[in-house]
């Protein structure tokens, strides 16, 4: 059993335990913890991947500025302790959980057969700094450059959206 | 490396850029706007803007069609045909929308930029040659709408529609993503085109040496930016590929859940739970706004999505196929499109139904345009279908926006009661765009109607003649899609039977606002317009599809031993025309 | 080094995405309902990422980013809606949404 196999228990277990956490846990506070928990422990699996820089970026602005966010409004909102959710299942739950089953079913004979038809593992080298700033961010600003300039665009949109949305009088 | 943006990669781009430019002059215009100051000139710069956009959309319409932006965009007829679609719907939204805010107390600029970013993602989506294009463009328009669903604050229901509305969205959208993740682990690209040929002509026999067909491929220019950083070892992007049967599951997965996503954004049944709620809770402009531009944008890069990357003939006629799935889709969103808006007693929300229906109908142009050998010159219907629908659909919720005052929003059927003889333009108006719904000639409903099945009968006649199976349940498809069509004349009559022919209940005065007069007449003019003289928007629609670059024809040919090249270059050609 | 199978990675992230769209499914808390959006789109993110690796191609990294991306814009969006909804009706809660029903 070689180390990356202990990470991946590891790392791949957290973040199923704190998914779960996410999932369960009654005062959503503890939910956004949860999630917090989880994003380091994906963060942890993708450095695993060569995905240096998304692991970074999974870190600083999925754990650093959008749970940030979360946590935020949940102070503000201030609505603690008082969830009283009874897990009733009605048709549409049931239906939904069988879906839910059906797909991971789906998913883990397809992973199988994807690695049993062809190559099993990942090619053992990699290309020096797959993965690095330097390489992502050139194939950002040559191939990928209209995407990137989307982006922007998309951001301003997500500005503007949130101030029209949530601002208390025009 | 070649230059990073070329002149050609702008111009191309031209109608996107026009959209945003105007949308951060609107914001900077609201800016030094005083609070209580009218803002109804900015319905006009924004028209303006997509009249611009429009314009350059037209001027590129003598461009060869061609990739753009290293491989991530096309320039090509259907998207700028589309894009006219999306300035033109946008653009009526813009002028309806300013006296409908004012009477609500929201007259901001902010609502005219969100509508001109939002088209101008449409804009991309439809021109997409690459997934990540297509996923941007798709965020770019959604979250532009999911902030105008929301718009009037002090409305409840808008708050609470346009939060169901975002989180389905934002399911939907997960869903997609997951998809196209699978289907880039299957085909180890995201070009839409390079994945159609990656499919059809490694599945059609393992024998096909993949490396040779790659370079060959690559030649075409079709596959350059998805060979990506393959270059030290050469054949990994197509490792996995041709090698028969191992990915296939993961491929069926990944297209299944794409072909959910995009079918759930269209609103067919069964994925239309949202579509009611988000149609009639948010303020009538941005429900004309979401019922015509759109469901227009998500059917025209559903077209371009089947059209370039699942149209193999097993992803379509195959045991798991789409084209049984759009069949049942289709005819479930006739049924219960057609049914349930009997029951409204909201105007809106009859609207919204009788939008799950046109779906429908278009759903069995798309069941048609996929059938058997596959003829995507039938999808042309779709597009005309789309300009006839955006006309009826943008007018009639032009109309609910014009009458609706500050205190009072009219949305059943008795607030409609006696505005016939009130007000004679109004009537007419409503009555056409209804009639165009129902499909009465001589509007442009019925044209497009007619369209929609003559291209089912064409296919089924096609599947006959090559023995394909099933090929009545196409005709069966047809008639039923005519009589659910019959049933929906009955709620289509009952509104011109509220114009003309009940007593009025209360008083309703129409905001008599100039722009959103300017905007239905517009409408009403096209609807008759296109009705008696289709010609012209028929070739256009024609000519949007078979210029659309980097389709897939679904050439279906078994390669025995090594695929004849000369012959695979003539067959990409002809696909690719 | 010894390298796992591509499938373990295919495997946890089809647990997390069903994981997340079962939570966005049967949660009823808005907020709650909304992490379940991250969490599925995070799954997503370790296929590509998973992917990108096998094929030794760029594509599912820059993907990555630009999920990254809408995710914050996402985000902005959708906690404006739920302060605004909360400020409307005291709750955050999605079922009670029968207003809209006629």
């Amino acid at each position: 059993m070689g180390a990356e196999t202990i990470f991946f228990f590891l790392f791949g277990g957290g973040a199923i335990l704190s998914t779960l956490g996410v999932l369960l846990s009654r005062n959503p506070i503890n939910s956004a913890i949860s999630l917090v928990v989880s994003f380091f422990f994906l963060a942890g699996i993708y450095a695993m991947l060569s995905a240096h820089l998304n692991a970074i970026m999974q870190i600083m602005v999925y754990a650093g500025a959008i749970m940030v966010l979360f946590v935020f409004v949940l102070m503000l909102l201030n609505f603690g302790d008082e969830e009283h959710e009874k897990p009733r299942l009605n048709p549409t739950q049931i239906i939904s959980l069988l879906v839910g089953a059906a797909l991971l079913i789906a998913m883990f004979s397809a992973a199988t057969a994807f690695v049993d038809g062809s190559r099993q593992v990942f090619h053992p080298s990699m290309p020096p700094g797959f993965g690095g700033v330097e390489a992502i961010g050139h194939a950002l600003l040559t191939s990928y450059v209209l995407p990137f300039e989307m982006a922007a665009v998309l951001l301003l949109v997500g500005i503007v959206g949130a101030v029209v949305v949530a601002k208390r009088r025009f | 490396m070649s230059s990073l943006i070329t002149p050609i990669d702008i111009a191309s781009t031209l109608p996107f850029i026009v959209l945003c430019l105007f949308g951060m002059v609107v914001l900077l215009l609201e800016v030094f706007q005083r609070q209580g100051q009218s803002r109804s000139y900015l319905a006009y710069v924004s028209a303006v803007g997509f009249a611009t956009a429009a314009f350059s959309a037209w001027l590129l319409m003598g461009v060869e069609g061609q990739l753009v932006f290293h491989d991530m965009n096309y320039i090509d007829g259907f998207s700028k045909v589309t894009a006219l679609l999306m300035c033109t719907a946008g653009a009526v939204t813009c002028l309806i929308a300013p006296r409908y805010l004012a009477e609500l107390n929201a007259d901001r600029g902010e609502f005219y930029a969100l509508i001109l970013f939002s088209a101008g993602g449409m804009i991309m989506m439809v021109s997409a040659a690459d997934f990540i294009v297509f996923f941007m463009a798709l965020e770019l328009m959604s979250i532009a709408v999911y902030a105008l669903a929301a718009y009037v604050r002090s409305s409840r229901v808008a708050a609470e529609a346009g939060f169901k509305y975002f989180l389905m969205g934002a399911f939907a959208s997960a869903i997609m993503l997951y998809g196209i993740a699978l289907v880039y682990g299957a085909t180890g690209t995201t070009n839409l085109a390079a994945i159609g040929q990656l499919l059809s002509y490694g599945a059609a026999s393992g024998s096909v040496d993949p490396a040779l067909l790659l370079s060959k491929v690559s030649e075409q220019g079709a596959l350059a930016g998805a060979a990506g950083y393959d270059t030290t070892t050469g054949d990994l992007l197509m490792l996995n590929y041709g090698s028969g049967t191992a990915n296939m599951p993961l491929l069926y997965l990944g297209i299944t859940l794409v072909i959910v996503s995009a079918v759930f954004k269209v609103g067919a049944v069964p994925f239309h739970m949202w579509l009611p709620d988000a149609y009639s809770g948010a303020p009538s402009p941005v429900g004309a706004f979401m019922a015509s531009a759109v469901k227009a944008a998500a059917f025209a890069s559903l077209l371009r999505l089947l059209a370039l990357a699942f149209f193999d003939y097993e992803l379509r006629m195959g045991p798991m196929g789409w084209v049984q799935v759009t069949f049942f889709l289709a005819l479930l969103s006739m049924a219960i499109g057609n049914l349930v808006a009997i029951a409204q007693t909201s105007v809106k929300r009859m609207l919204a139904y009788s939008s799950i229906a046109h779906t429908g109908y278009m759903l069995v142009a798309i069941t048609a345009m996929g059938y058997g050998v596959g003829d995507l010159d039938l999808g042309a219907s779709v597009v005309f279908y789309l300009f006839a629908y955006v006309f009826g659909t943008v007018g009639a919720f032009g109309i609910l926006a014009y009458l609706t005052r500050s205190r009072y929003y009219v949305e059943r059927f008795s607030d409609l009661n006696g505005l016939g003889y009130r007000y004679p333009a109004l009537g007419v108006a409503m009555t056409l765009f209804m009639l165009s719904s129902a499909g009465i000639p001589p509007t442009a409903g019925f044209i497009a109607k007619f369209q929609v099945f003559k291209a089912a009968v064409i296919a089924y006649g096609a599947g006959v003649e090559a023995g394909e199976p099933g090929a009545l349940l196409l005709l069966a498809l047809v008639v039923s899609g005519i009589l659910f069509s019959v049933v929906g004349v009955y709620y289509y009559l009952k509104v011109i039977v509220h114009l003309y022919m009940r007593d009025p209940v209360r008083e309703v005065t129409a905001s008599d606002s100039g722009p959103a007069r300017v905007g239905i007449s517009v409408c009403a003019i096209a609807t008759l317009v296109i009705g008696l003289f289709p010609g012209p928007l028929l070739n256009l629609s024609e000519q949007a599809m078979s210029q659309m670059e980097g389709r897939h024809d679904g050439v279906y040919v078994q390669y025995e031993d090594g695929a004849p090249i000369e012959d695979l270059q003539r067959l990409m050609r002809e696909g690719s025309r | 080094m010894l390298s796992l199978p591509l499938s373990w990675y295919l495997m946890l992230s089809a647990t997390l995405f069903v994981m997340g769209a079962l939570g966005l499914l049967l949660r009823r808390n808005a907020i709650v309902a909304f992490m379940c959006v991250e969490v599925m789109l995070n799954a997503v993110n370790l296929t590509f990422i998973a992917f990108s690796k096998y094929h030794q191609d760029y594509t599912g990294q820059v993907f990555v980013f630009m999920v990254i991306a809408v995710a914050a814009a996402e985000a902005g969006i959708g906690l404006a809606m739920i302060v605004n909804m909360f400020r409307h009706k005291h709750s955050v809660q999605v079922d009670e949404a029968t207003l809209l029903r006629h």
